[in-house]
């Protein structure tokens, strides 16, 4: 398998993070392995390939972590671009390219794209004094909140 | 910086090139290369990137002096220049350690050490994108030789924005487009709009200004494109939004004569009496207003609306009579009480 952030050589690391609340496994090389600073919790050798588990990325040109550029949307430094390489490609290609992007129905959202807009919505109610339709959003909102801790504490 | 809060934007006050465009505006941004982004910049680093950039400021025309750090400008002076200078939003909630120039017509702004080293935006009244991508080239040309820009060969000039990385240029419109809307045609026009890799977005981010007619479209791919080809997109574009709504309005008049004035003339009642008129109404009543001047309903320039689209929003209102910003009933009896007695007589 090739490494996900350079694409170039083939993948030695298996880095395993938890990324706004979703599990999220990357491949990669040695070098991009060494280039992206990484706070290692947890390493294990299987079949030739390591696998580590992260508690973050870390740009070694300053020092920002995924989880910081997550929050926050700014780039510390131009380092960022490669330290983040595989995350950025993706926000800039569904950002820039994606040709209809309120197309995107309810049935291909992820569960907590589904949960942050309920809960604006019910926002929107309860500012709005709409009691009955606020009410209806958060037992949703409920529901949805227990498949989703269960689905948790499955993995 | 002197700005007024009972005065217009310069810019803005002149006579419109034709009823669907408001302004057009670009943006161009830069970092240096090797240099940590604003958003990890201290104090003392970020003082050094203003100091590198001066003598190129200067020989552009724009003085040290005329640079306020934007952490010294009051919270309702910084949502008054959001409100009047499409400065971004985030310079409101966080001004990092940036500092903020605005030339005297307001037609230029120059952001230090905000989000990205250096970002000037320029607005203007007609949709001549070839001229704002000038004014952006040439100011940023004064600094070409003497920095080398963060840029990679896949994602182009590095903003520290990501969604910005690309030619490094944003351009966009204000557009006025309420026939569109009332003949039901503006669904289908956002999503061709979209796949043409634009963005509609409305103006201050409260999203009633898109559903009453007053749209922001701006460029939306910026990897792999020059300014030369966004220029020639959004030019295309504004040109087809332009068509789509000048052919909406002959229709909408033609076929349903009656009920538009109705729209038109409700919101004018609503504008000369109403006690109290708030924030999120404001859009909608000028938008009716500001097609009712357009159609010949009433005798007036657009400009009128225009700069009450800006003067009677909320810090404006709050820097001009001493009001709280939190303080919305006080705030919507200011803007009731403004556009009835400014908006007939301009």
């Amino acid at each position: 398998m090739k490494c996900e952030i350079c694409g170039k050589n083939d993948a030695t690391h298996q880095v395993v993070q938890f990324i706004a609340g979703r599990r999220k496994v990357i491949n990669v090389c040695d070098e991009c392995f060494l280039k992206v600073g990484i706070d290692e919790q947890l390493a294990s050798a299987d079949e030739g390939v390591k696998k580590v588990e992260v508690s973050s990325f870390r740009c070694p040109g300053c020092g920002m972590t995924l989880n910081e550029f997550i929050e926050s949307r700014f780039l510390g430094c131009e380092q960022c671009y490669e330290a983040f390489g595989q995350f950025i490609d993706v926000l800039v290609q569904r950002f820039q390219s994606e040709s209809k992007p309120e197309s995107k129905g309810e049935e291909q959202k992820s569960p907590e794209e589904v949960l942050v807009r309920l809960k604006l919505q019910l926002k929107r109610a309860v500012d709005d004094e709409r009691y009955e339709e606020a009410a209806r959003i958060r037992d949703q909102i409920r529901l949805l909140e227990k498949k989703l801790r269960s689905k948790h504490e499955e993995k | 910086m002197n700005i007024l809060p009972n005065k217009p934007p310069t810019w803005l006050s002149t006579p419109p090139e034709n009823d669907v465009v408001i302004g057009c505006w670009g943006v161009i941004l830069r970092n240096i290369s090797g240099r940590k982004f604003p958003i990890k910049l201290g104090s003392a680093e970020s003082e050094t990137i203003f100091s590198l950039f001066e003598p190129y400021l200067l020989e552009a025309g724009w003085n040290a002096d005329s640079f306020t750090p934007i952490e010294q400008i009051d919270p309702i002076h910084r949502l008054l220049y959001y409100e009047r200078l499409n400065i971004p939003e985030g310079v409101v909630h966080r001004p990092m350690h940036g500092l903020l120039a605005i030339s005297e017509d307001e037609s230029k702004t120059v952001l230090v050490n905000w989000v990205d080293h250096i970002n000037l935006i320029v607005r203007m009244r007609t949709a001549k994108f070839d001229e704002i991508v000038y004014e952006l080239t040439k100011f940023i040309g004064y600094f070409d030789d003497a920095f080398e820009w963060a840029k990679s060969d896949k994602f182009g000039y590095l903003s520290s924005n990501p969604m910005q990385s690309g030619a490094g240029v944003i351009l966009g419109a204000y557009l006025h487009v309420p026939a569109t809307i009332l003949l039901g045609k503006f669904g289908r026009l956002k999503r061709e709009l979209i796949e043409r890799e634009l963005t509609v977005a409305s103006i201050w981010k409260m999203g009633v200004e898109e559903a009453s007619g007053i749209i922001n479209l701006k460029t939306r791919r910026l990897v792999g494109v020059t300014a030369e080809q966004l220029v020639a997109q959004i030019s295309r574009a504004v040109e087809d939004v332009v068509a789509q709504e000048i052919e909406a309005r002959e229709k909408l008049w033609e076929k349903s004569r009656e009920s538009v004035e109705d729209k038109i003339l409700r919101s004018a009642g609503i504008v000369t009496y109403a006690k109290l008129v708030e924030s999120w109404e404001l859009s909608t009543l000028l938008s009716a207003i500001r097609l009712g001047i357009s159609l010949g309903v009433f005798p007036m320039p657009l400009s009128a609306v225009d700069s009450n689209l800006i003067l009677a929003r909320d810090a404006h209102l709050a820097a001009r009579f001493g009001e709280e910003l939190t303080d919305q009933q006080k705030l919507s009896m200011r803007r009731a009480q403004f556009l009835a007695e400014t908006l007939w007589f301009s």
